[in-house]
């Protein structure tokens, strides 16, 4: 229990009288400083550790079981020489999540494509995507399209990709910019949807690559 | 190579790949299997096994072929204008017009008969291919 250093010590008023067991208080993130809440009743976010919301970032790179993250907690997952990535997060519907997947270096790879597989697990037949391409060479088309997957779809190659996933509705949302190893670059939106909602989505799930890989992957819960 | 375990979900009915031991529902007998990607498993009549090399071989040239035809799409698709113009002259029974479109456009459309020679070409290539590895050092890129 701190005892707040009030009042008059050895004869005389003592020196850090407005201290709490020895430290001053400030509404500014200094070290040493005990907090201050703004006028708003709330602290400023410096006090709290990187990352936003709880300000709480957790390490999954080597977990072994699901953690459940928090509203506005984040995980990083790092891999290297990686085909496999899992994610270790549980979840379940009603989620809302913003994930980053961040590749060492970008392969030109044509038409073989990056997966989330739901629960670690493949269903057949049971997801459709879509993805659409622009670049610096002047082309844009379709790169993929099918009713009839077997694992949420991101994008062909290895590309650096930003994701929405929405365990309500069961569809990934993202788009890419990649490189074609000259000095043209390429941007690419995606979008693929699982269409059963027959199996309980209860773990994230484990990204797949078409080649070993090395990166790190942010996952964020929005809602 | 990685490891899958391939089941068929009981309440599904369909063909199931779990990347990680314990995502197989419990009471569910799975097969372990080496894989290259976990589109190599499937499901035929009821049993589940790995695809033949020839399936892949022949899957493999359908999604290549398909790729092609799509670049090709692509390439001709930025000279279009020229086909629609003269299909218009010759509509119309302007045959002058055609023949100064013709010309006008001449290094055009010798070009989209390159583009179309080339296209026949990878296409006979990609259908003699007789290994997975020499289908996929095929590059679909002209020019």
């Amino acid at each position: 229990m701190p005892i707040l250093n009030v009042g008059m010590v050895s004869g005389g008023w003592a020196t850090d009288a407005d201290k709490v067991d020895g430290f001053h208080a400030s509404q500014t993130p200094t070290a040493n400083t005990i907090p201050v809440a703004l006028p708003t009743g709330k602290l400023d976010i410096g006090w709290l550790p990187d990352g936003i919301g709880s300000g709480r970032r957790v390490d999954l790179t080597n977990a072994t079981s699901d953690y459940m993250l928090q509203v506005g907690e984040e995980a990083i997952i790092n891999f290297t020489n990686a085909t496999s990535v899992p994610l270790r997060i549980a979840t379940s519907e009603n989620r809302l999540y913003e994930i980053f997947l961040q590749f060492s270096v970008n392969l030109s790879l044509a038409g073989v494509y990056v997966h989330l597989n739901p629960n670690n697990t493949t269903y057949a037949s049971s997801f459709s995507h879509t993805s659409m391409h622009w670049n610096s060479s002047g082309e844009s088309g379709w790169v993929a399209y099918t009713a009839s997957y077997n694992a949420f779809r991101l994008y062909s190659q290895t590309p650096h990709s930003y994701i929405i996933l929405d365990t309500t509705r069961r569809i990934l949302r993202g788009f890419t910019g990649y490189e074609g190893g000259d000095n043209h670059l390429g941007y690419g939106i995606f979008a693929s949807k699982w269409h059963s909602n027959l199996v309980s989505w209860t773990s994230l799930g484990t990204f797949a690559f078409p080649t070993s890989m090395s990166g790190y992957i942010l996952v964020r819960r929005l809602v | 190579m990685m490891k899958v375990w391939a089941y068929i979900h009981p309440q599904l009915n369909i063909l199931c790949c779990a990347l990680l031991p314990e995502a197989v529902p419990e009471g569910v007998e799975a097969v372990e299997l080496e894989v290259e990607s976990h589109d190599d498993v499937i499901l035929d009549n009821g049993q589940i096994r790995l695809k033949t090399e020839a399936e892949k071989l022949e899957e493999e040239k359908q999604r290549k072929l398909a790729e092609l035809k799509s670049y090709v799409a692509r390439l001709l698709g930025q000279t279009d204008y020229i086909i629609v113009k003269i299909a218009e002259a010759q509509t119309l029974g302007d045959t002058n017009a055609v023949e100064q479109l013709k010309q006008k456009y001449a290094e055009k459309l010798q070009q989209r008969e390159a583009i179309r020679q080339w296209n026949e070409q990878t296409k006979q290539a990609i259908r003699n291919a007789e290994t997975l590895d020499e289908l996929r050092s095929i590059e679909i890129k002209y020019g």
